[in-house]
């Protein structure tokens, strides 16, 4: 009796999973079922977005989106690579644990704290360099870029220790200088695990909010200044939810960008799976 | 080429150093400033008034509350599906299948889980309740758990799994005794690490539970939450209200990196 409840239970727990999976892309299908149907595939490139006459164009809020992560993956990546190659080949055996966890504790910090602080000490920092407001895909680029740095920097670390000892000092026992060996040999070999954990990265990246919020200013256009106000996807969602909730054109339009977003960030996540087989 | 390998080597090692030493700069020049202007808006009033007169003790405790039932739920379900997904999922393509939903559910925005707890509970049921706040952080939970759970026993070594059921131990007994007990750092370490994580959200927060500026209980009505009270305060005009919500996010990153740092000295000891 034992033995059959336990099972069902944990049987009704898969399938659980399995049915809130399903019934979460149901939604964001027939909920953003009336938006495609007005306006067709090309509400992904229409850049014009007025609740007013009822016109609603995805094309800003994606350019933002994918600019923004762009740009945030261009910044991030090398300056995590390099955090790895530090915590594995450089740094003393006994600092490796102690730098390793302040990097985790990095990618754990709430980002609702990395917009205000961004807010108050990047955003100045990047208006007094680049002009304008400072607010804009720059500044949510580089604070982004800031919280996925550990997610890239902590999965290549587990990649570059991955790569077989004897391959290293071979390497080296070649005369090969440290360079070439992590250059030529190691990060090579360490390719598809680096791989994944920045498709990962980017995955976060795209879907950020409490961040953004502070950092980007939600203008809905699209914007060619990298410093002035934008407005990403999950952005336009945060800011205009609560008052869509009356207004269903408009709230089928923010679950059409909801279901966008969420069609980007699977297939980033199934691309890791590719990635490691 | 002017550059010979040994130059190459010595640009290459600095600039490695020099990017390791800006990770580790950037975790202390956030917890410096947040300490900088938390400690400014510290006051007794913080822990005794609610967020209307501008204290937070009302939204620690909501955010405890909201917490501790998205834990709940999370905890049940993903526990459950990570040990089907380890040890009942006998077809290979299921098995895949189903991790496959997993990591898409964890990679899903936290904002369109909020959404979509909005689309099926708060607009069925009419009003922002502290239920759907904890479904849509469950929800979360609920993927790294079962992650966590799956990953862990499916490193138990099979040898004493074979054991346990030489002896006559049953499936059940098998993985409630012996697997779970092998794999239990791995586990608690993963619940925290969840706990920490929904913690800390406030995207899912704004349309299923909303935030309450008074003490209460009320689990079917908006409860108070110290995330979406810190996001509102930062953004008022008030000078007082704005330091109010830096010690927030000060007591709340004490709390997510407290809740990391004891699952990390965990792990490390049983190592």
């Amino acid at each position: 009796m034992k033995e059959l409840s336990f099972k069902v239970l944990i049987r009704f727990g898969a399938y659980f999973v399995v049915f809130l999976a399903l019934l979460l892309f149901a939604v964001l299908v027939f909920k953003s079922s009336a938006t495609f149907k007005s306006f067709g595939i090309g509400f992904i490139f229409d850049s014009v977005w007025d609740v007013n006459k009822g016109h609603f164009g995805g094309g800003a809020a994606i350019y933002a989106t994918l600019l923004s992560t762009a740009l945030a993956m261009i910044f991030a990546l090398p300056v995590a690579l390099g955090v790895g190659v530090f915590l594995t080949h450089i740094l003393a055996k006994r600092f490796r644990a102690f730098f390793s966890i302040c990097i985790e504790l990095l990618a754990a910090i709430p980002s609702i704290i990395y917009g205000m602080w961004g807010f108050l000490y990047f955003v100045p920092l990047v208006g007094s360099i680049f002009g304008g407001s400072g607010v804009g895909l720059l500044a949510s680029a580089g604070v982004l870029a800031i919280m996925i740095l550990p997610l890239i920097a902590c999965v290549s670390k587990d990649a570059i220790n991955a790569v077989p000892k004897s391959v290293v000092e071979s390497a080296y026992a070649l005369g090969a200088t440290r360079a070439q060996v992590l250059c030529q040999v190691v990060l090579p070999r360490a390719k598809t695990g680096i791989l994944a954990g920045a498709i990962l990265a980017l995955a976060r990246a795209l879907g950020e909010t409490m961040a953004v919020v502070f950092l980007m200013g939600g203008v809905l256009k699209v914007q060619p200044s990298l410093v002035e106000p934008a407005s990403s996807i999950a952005l336009t969602i945060a800011l205009q939810f609560g008052e869509a909730m009356t207004n269903p054109a408009h709230e089928s339009a923010l679950f059409a960008l909801a279901f966008i977003l969420f069609v980007i960030s699977a297939l980033c996540s199934s691309g890791v799976r590719y990635v490691f087989k | 080429m002017f550059l010979n390998n040994e130059i190459k080597n010595n640009i290459f090692t600095a600039l490695c150093v020099l990017f390791g030493l800006a990770g580790v700069g950037f975790l202390l020049i956030i917890i410096c400033s947040l300490i900088y202007k938390g400690i400014l808006g510290l006051s007794p009033a913080i822990f005794t008034l609610p967020t209307a007169f501008g204290g937070l003790a009302n939204a620690i405790l909501g955010q405890i509350i909201l917490v501790f039932m998205a834990s709940v739920f999370g905890l049940f379900i993903g526990s459950f599906a990570g040990i089907y997904i380890s040890e009942y999922s006998k077809n290979k393509a299921v098995k895949n299948g189903l991790i496959c939903v997993i990591e898409i559910l964890l990679s899903t925005p936290s904002i369109i889980v909020g959404v979509f707890i909005y689309a099926i509970f708060v607009s069925t049921f009419g009003s922002y309740s502290g239920i759907a706040g904890s479904l849509a952080l469950g929800f979360i939970m609920l993927c790294v758990v079962a992650k966590t759970f799956f990953e862990a026993l499916g490193s138990v070594d099979p040898k004493l799994k074979e054991a346990s059921y030489a002896l006559g131990a049953s499936k059940r007994q098998v993985i409630m005794s012996v697997m779970m007990a092998n794999a239990r750092p791995a586990l608690i370490t993963g619940v925290i690490l969840g706990v920490a994580r929904i913690a800390g959200e406030s995207a899912p927060l704004l349309f299923t539970n909303a935030n309450n500026d008074f003490f209460s209980f009320d689990i079917f009505s908006s409860l108070p939450s110290l995330s979406v009270s810190i996001y509102e305060f930062s953004l008022s005009s008030d000078e007082a209200l704005r330091n109010a919500a830096w010690s927030g996010a000060l007591l709340l990153l004490i709390m997510v990196l407290g809740a990391n740092i004891i699952s990390k000295i965990m792990f490390l000891k049983r190592k």
